[in-house]
């Protein structure tokens, strides 16, 4: 069972927040303006849950951290049957004022003892119904209780750490992914081809599928754009098993037999390379060692996500494509795919085109109070899919 | 796995996009298809990929891959989708070196995507309690390859557990109480944690599964539902009326404007005839005008645009079931 190590990365679940944070003895991290050091992370397992104490996260077991987020019961000998009599009269009905629920804070009363107060201040908090009592409990806890939750990272997690800042990620929901990991087949020994802009996190989820293995995974990145995939891949801490057959190239070369030699006529400088230049001279290389294997592998998955036009992207890369290979586009639009679906059957040689897009609800699941949720997303994005075959 | 198909090589025959067929590969045997007879022996040898022509037609030889079964499987139950499939291996963050546990084993359709997101270092421990259908599924799994990963067994869970203990990353429940098997589930879990997907129709379901899994301590607790939709291309041709305001006011070069049926532009209306006959009532086309009017429409096509669109389908699969999603860790 995997502990967390200074250095890995974390993803830290609040109430409805999720933040991906990289563990690092006494560095600070920041939520909220509020500095927070997460050096008692170190050696605690996947799930374990903390308290903010005097800027550390400590660990607390888990049925204490249970007993105060959860609202499962209220205990009300008071309660109202409906809401007839209640007035929304908000600077009224409650009676604690704000710069009092400040100063307990600066006394360091615990959120516990702050909802206390401000239930037994509130004019109507008796006169509501048990389950309204329950709902206000939750959203007072969601507010002046900071428990966190530690897991080690996983896609899904990457997934919910995104959710609000979906731009970063092409507005790439998690169902609309999980459908473009399933229509591109990959699996461990897959060669894949993938142009994404989504801050590395298709890459990172084919890196994770492919888990090494016998494939090549080419990431084709424009110039100059080589660290746009970084982020997802790191805050995976994928071991280098993992990462050995995973080649960044630029996307402009490919097929181009003079890119590479132009790459080896740049001589080298005299004199003694530094750290830095080492470094980026293996970079160099492993791109140009990338370009070479891409032009002599045939992929079994070519994924594209990518800001740039998907199209041309498309054009250029299909005849890499092996026999009963799978590709997958998506756009946020469906437009750019009609092109694509266009150009795909004036060429041939593909078969169980689809284009796609889903719904995706979720729902509260109480006694007496199922219903879907009140909000939900409407931007699914749309997959292009197919397979190649002999034309 | 070889690319080539031999014999006994389970195939996919792809006639069309809902035209699939699997066939066992034997020597000598020949396949009826609409487009006519297809030989075994010319699949021998083959790729998998490649075209096969028959006398009325041709097919495409395919491998198994796991959402060309799910639509290609013979059933023996209701069976997921894509989309409750892909959805599931996403939630229970299911990958290679995974433990899963799945019941029941139904028709095998969630279970090859299992496998596949899942080797070559994870296992499916996969239980049926109908007999047959758990040998049926057996059996496929072996026909395609798959059996070092899975192991698929005849029995009750719900009456007898899950065999193990604390070995599953992962547990996977399409049973029509699931809520039964919720003390299985917490037994068969890895105790460093794990995570539970329950697949249920009927919202009450859902409701007593939730209420057990709150009382008996699972946490990060959510429903969802999912919905593919698959659009359906078409060309769309728009013919554009003529409207008589617009021919009024533009001068006669009609001559000039013969456009393409294929052409996608703006096209500006006709111009205006000339308006030697000013005294006459312009609110109404006059014979002579309409004669003027009718004659350049003859010698001009009707306006037409046409654009590739994706429509929405007529029918769409509105319901399959409720997916609900669960962290579970011993204390």
């Amino acid at each position: 069972m995997a502990l967390f190590k200074d250095g890995d990365h974390a993803v830290l679940t609040c109430h409805d927040r999720t933040k991906i944070v990289q563990i690092r003895k006494e560095r600070p991290i920041f939520i909220d303006k509020n500095k927070i050091f997460l050096t008692h992370l170190i050696d605690e397992c996947d799930g374990t849950y903390f308290e903010l104490k005097d800027r550390y996260l400590s660990k607390i077991k888990t049925d204490q951290a249970k007993n105060l987020i959860q609202t499962e019961e209220t205990s009300s000998d008071a309660a109202g049957q409906d809401n007839r009599d209640l007035c929304d009269e908000g600077t009224v009905n409650q009676t604690l004022q704000h710069d009092e629920i400040e100063q307990m804070k600066s006394e360091g009363a615990s959120g516990q003892t702050i909802i206390s107060q401000l239930v037994s201040k509130s004019a109507t908090f008796e006169k509501k119904t048990v389950y309204s009592q329950q709902k206000y409990l939750n959203k007072k806890k969601k507010k002046y209780i900071q428990i966190y939750q530690a897991w080690k990272p996983s896609i899904r997690l990457l997934c919910q750490a995104y959710t609000h800042d979906l731009q970063k990620i092409m507005y790439l929901r998690r169902d609309t992914l999980a459908m473009l990991l399933s229509l591109s087949n990959i699996t461990h020994d897959s060669n894949v081809a993938i142009v994404e802009s989504c801050q590395g996190l298709i890459l990172a989820s084919v890196i994770q599928r492919c888990a090494g293995g016998n494939g090549l995974i080419f990431n084709l990145t424009p110039a100059g754009e080589h660290n746009s995939t970084a982020p997802c891949c790191d805050f995976m801490d994928f071991s280098e098993e993992y990462t050995s057959n995973v080649y960044n190239i630029p996307i402009e070369n490919i097929g181009d037999v003079n890119a590479v030699e132009r790459a080896n006529q740049v001589k080298p400088s005299k004199e003694e390379p530094s750290e830095k230049m080492l470094q980026a001279q293996a970079r160099r290389q492993r791109r140009l060692d990338g370009l070479q294997l891409f032009e002599k592998t045939k992929m079994n998955s070519l994924i594209i996500a990518s800001k740039y036009d998907s199209l041309s992207i498309l054009q250029h890369v299909i005849d890499y494509m092996a026999l009963c290979s799978h590709f997958v586009v998506y756009s946020q639009s469906v437009q750019s795919l009609l092109e694509c679906y266009q150009y795909l059957k004036k060429r041939g040689g593909t078969i169980h085109v689809e284009v796609a897009d889903s719904w995706l609800r979720e729902y509260q699941i109480l006694d007496e109070r199922t219903h879907p949720f009140i909000r939900m997303s409407g931007a699914s994005g749309y997959l292009l899919s197919g397979m190649i075959v002999e034309s | 796995m070889t690319n080539l198909v031999q014999e006994g090589s389970k195939v996919i025959l792809y006639l069309g996009y809902n035209n699939l067929h699997v066939i066992k590969v034997k020597t000598d045997e020949v396949y009826q298809t609409k487009f006519g007879a297809l030989k075994h022996n010319d699949l021998i040898g083959k790729e998998f990929g490649s075209k096969i022509i028959c006398a009325k037609g041709y097919v495409h030889a395919l491998p198994i891959v796991p959402e060309l079964w799910t639509l290609a499987l013979p059933h023996r139950t209701q069976i997921l989708y894509m989309a409750d499939i892909s959805l599931i291996l996403l939630e229970l963050d299911i990958k290679p070196g995974s433990i899963v546990i799945e019941a029941g084993t139904g028709s095998g359709s969630l279970s090859h995507s299992i496998i596949r997101a899942i080797r070559p270092t994870g296992h499916l421990h996969t239980f049926e309690f109908h007999e047959l259908r758990s040998k049926l599924a057996r059996n496929e799994f072996e026909e395609h390859g798959l059996s070092p990963y899975v192991t698929a067994k005849h029995r009750d869970v719900l009456a007898n557990g899950f065999e193990h203990e604390n070995i599953a990353d992962a547990v996977f429940l399409d049973l029509p109480a699931p809520w039964d098997a919720v003390k299985h589930v917490m037994k068969v879990l890895k105790k460093s944690g794990g995570r539970l997907c329950t697949f249920s129709p009927c919202i009450e379901q859902v409701q007593r599964t939730c209420q057990r899994l709150r009382a008996n301590g699972f946490e990060q607790i959510n429903t969802v539902e999912c919905l593919r939709r698959v659009h359906e291309f078409r060309y769309q041709h728009r013919t554009k009326i003529r409207f008589t305001a617009d021919q009024n006011q533009d001068q006669p070069k009609q001559e000039e404007q013969q456009q393409d049926e294929e052409e996608v532009n703006n096209i500006k209306s006709p111009k205006r005839e000339s308006m030697e006959d000013g005294e006459e009532d312009e609110e109404i086309s006059t014979n002579k005008k309409q004669k003027k009017n009718s004659e350049s429409t003859k010698r001009q096509a009707p306006e037409t645009v046409s654009t590739l669109v994706a429509n929405g389908p007529l029918v769409m699969p509105g319901h399959t079931g409720y997916l609900t999603f669960a962290y579970f860790k011993q204390e």
